[in-house]
């Protein structure tokens, strides 16, 4: 039923440098993600958790092992199977550990210029960031600088 | 959304301070090619105003303007009376410095064959040209003179009669006309007392001679005045300038004369070029080096400047690669910016120059040519100096983001 998955990693590895500055960051991480099933990944400093969702962020390629995201095989090893930049901008999407915006767009903008990324027109965005925005609780600022905004 | 205009708008107080830095490098490169233009607009005024086509001065010198030519007066008549020459002019041209109002004032004073020339093409902007022969003067507005100003030169007092504008010498000194007369007064004015040494040595050199000796009354003729002397020649002029009957060949008009032994012959077109190859040479390569200097210098601020603004933005950059923004967004915001802060440099460059290069000493000229040319080095200079900030821009890898 690999239709239901919506990421789907097979012996994920991970290795910074080489020889004696060999250092190994995850080894063989094979993990299915169901589709609306929201899991959290729990380790000490160190153990690869950032290195996994990096490479299942298709922002660090694996250096072997396979990725697959929706049943498309996205990642062979260190080789991409898909353009990753266009992948990323129409399936995933991130939310950091601590506050990472543009700092010359506005608390919008920022929303809005993924969404034209995608091929929405400006009009179109500003509306849809606008209404997310709203939904959760910051619509009043939607014109703020992100240096005005609360980090929490 | 215009990605590079919101960058600008964050930062508009430092993209104003740098757009005007730029303006003001690209007004100076602006203002050396004004200046080249200038040079060589004064050199060849003259030659262009007078509209002569021919130019006649001493053998073998290069004159009247790239070295001194002196040739007889009566040379006028002679020129005047070759096959296919319609008109004829003394021309007489020297620089003189005299204090006025307790300030040195230099002028290239031009001699105007009365009553042929009365100076009518003249570009006045007051007064009228001259209506005498003698004691009238046309000047420049460079010298700071008003009408009615009167200006003692040599012995006489000279008014001023008419003011003209832009009639500078290809040294930059404003331009004075009187008449060749006039001229000739000023530029070979004796002191009185020079006269009366001259007289002594003639007397003495009478007193000496055998003919006086038996002849004692010849000497009373070395106590008329020098100018009045038969020994004493009649001051040079500098050149003839002649005018051919329409439909006569200026070049073989020019060839009977050159034919002469005492005289060489210039065409207008070759006069110019005897200015521009000659007088105004060393300083046209030396403005022209500068220019290319500082388009370099001005390239590589430039570029340096874009690359600052991309370094500043490295991370904003990473952010856009990491949501998946195509390389042609993150190279247009980048290139946008180049073409703006050249486009506005340029802008001021031009409005600055405008305002400013009116009141510097020299001619400053804007040729259209020069300012599409420079408009056109801007652009290239945008594009390429910003290629060193979309190179840093394409090694940032989108996982930069979750840096720092």
């Amino acid at each position: 039923m690999a239709e239901e998955l919506a990421i789907e990693t097979t012996n994920l590895t991970k290795i910074y440098g080489s020889g004696n500055t060999e250092v190994v960051a995850m080894r063989d991480a094979s993990v299915n993600v169901r589709r609306d099933e929201v899991i959290a990944l729990l380790g000490p400093s160190g153990s690869g958790k950032s290195t996994f969702l990096t490479a299942v962020g298709l922002i660090n390629a694996p250096t072997s092992g396979q990725v697959r995201i929706g049943g498309v095989l996205v990642m062979d090893g260190p080789v991409a199977k898909v353009n990753l930049r266009s992948f990323r901008r129409e399936h995933i999407g991130f939310v950091f550990q601590k506050s990472n915006l543009i700092p010359f767009l506005t608390a919008i903008e920022n929303v809005q210029i993924a969404m034209e990324l995608n091929g929405l027109s400006a009009g179109q965005a500003r509306k849809r960031a606008a209404e997310l925005l709203n939904e959760l609780g910051v619509g009043d600022r939607l014109d703020h600088s992100t240096a005005m905004l609360s980090g929490g | 959304m215009n990605l590079a205009i919101k960058d600008i708008q964050h930062n508009i107080g430092r993209f104003i301070l740098t757009v005007l830095g730029i303006g003001l490098l690209l007004m100076i490169v602006m203002g050396m090619a004004g200046i080249y233009r200038g040079l060589i607009e004064d050199a060849t005024l003259l030659v262009e105003r007078i509209d002569a086509d021919l130019w006649i001065v001493q053998k073998d010198t290069r004159g009247p303007f790239a070295e001194v030519s002196r040739i007889p007066k009566s040379l006028v008549y002679r020129v005047q009376a070759v096959p296919g020459v319609q008109t004829s002019r003394e021309f007489v041209y020297h620089t003189i410095q005299r204090q006025h109002n307790e300030k040195p004032l230099r002028m290239s004073l031009l001699g105007l064959s009365w009553p042929l020339d009365k100076g009518e093409w003249l570009p006045l902007i007051a007064g009228r040209s001259l209506l005498q022969n003698h004691f009238e003067l046309v000047a420049d507005k460079t010298l700071g003179f008003k009408l009615a100003d009167r200006i003692l030169l040599g012995k006489e007092t000279y008014t001023v009669v008419g003011l003209t504008s832009g009639m500078v010498s290809s040294g930059g000194d404003g331009m004075a006309f009187v008449t060749v007369w006039d001229s000739q007064a000023i530029q070979f004015d004796t002191p009185g007392e020079a006269v009366r040494l001259e007289r002594a040595a003639r007397d003495h050199r009478g007193a000496a001679s055998e003919v006086f000796l038996s002849q004692p009354a010849l000497t009373e003729q070395l106590t008329r005045p020098s100018a009045e002397l038969p020994a004493v020649t009649p001051p040079p002029i500098s050149a003839i300038v002649a005018k051919v009957s329409p439909g006569s060949d200026p070049e073989k008009v020019a060839s009977i004369i050159s034919s002469w032994g005492d005289v060489s012959v210039f065409t207008k077109a070759g006069q110019e070029d005897l200015l521009i190859q000659g007088m105004v040479d060393k300083a046209k390569r030396q403005l022209g080096m500068f220019r290319v200097l500082l388009t370099i210098i001005a390239a590589i601020i430039m570029a340096l400047i874009l690359y600052t603004l991309t370094l500043d933005k490295l991370h904003s950059i990473a952010l856009l690669k990491l949501i998946g923004a195509p390389n042609t967004v993150i190279l247009s915001l980048i290139l946008q910016q180049a073409i703006l802060l050249g486009g506005l440099g340029y802008g001021i460059a031009w409005l600055v120059g405008l305002k400013l290069f009116p009141h510097f000493p020299r001619r400053v000229v804007l040729a259209n040519e020069d300012l599409v040319q420079l408009a056109v080095i801007v652009f290239v200079i945008s594009v390429l100096s910003s290629l060193l900030g979309i190179w840093k821009a394409m090694r940032v890898e989108p996982n930069d983001a979750l840096m720092g």
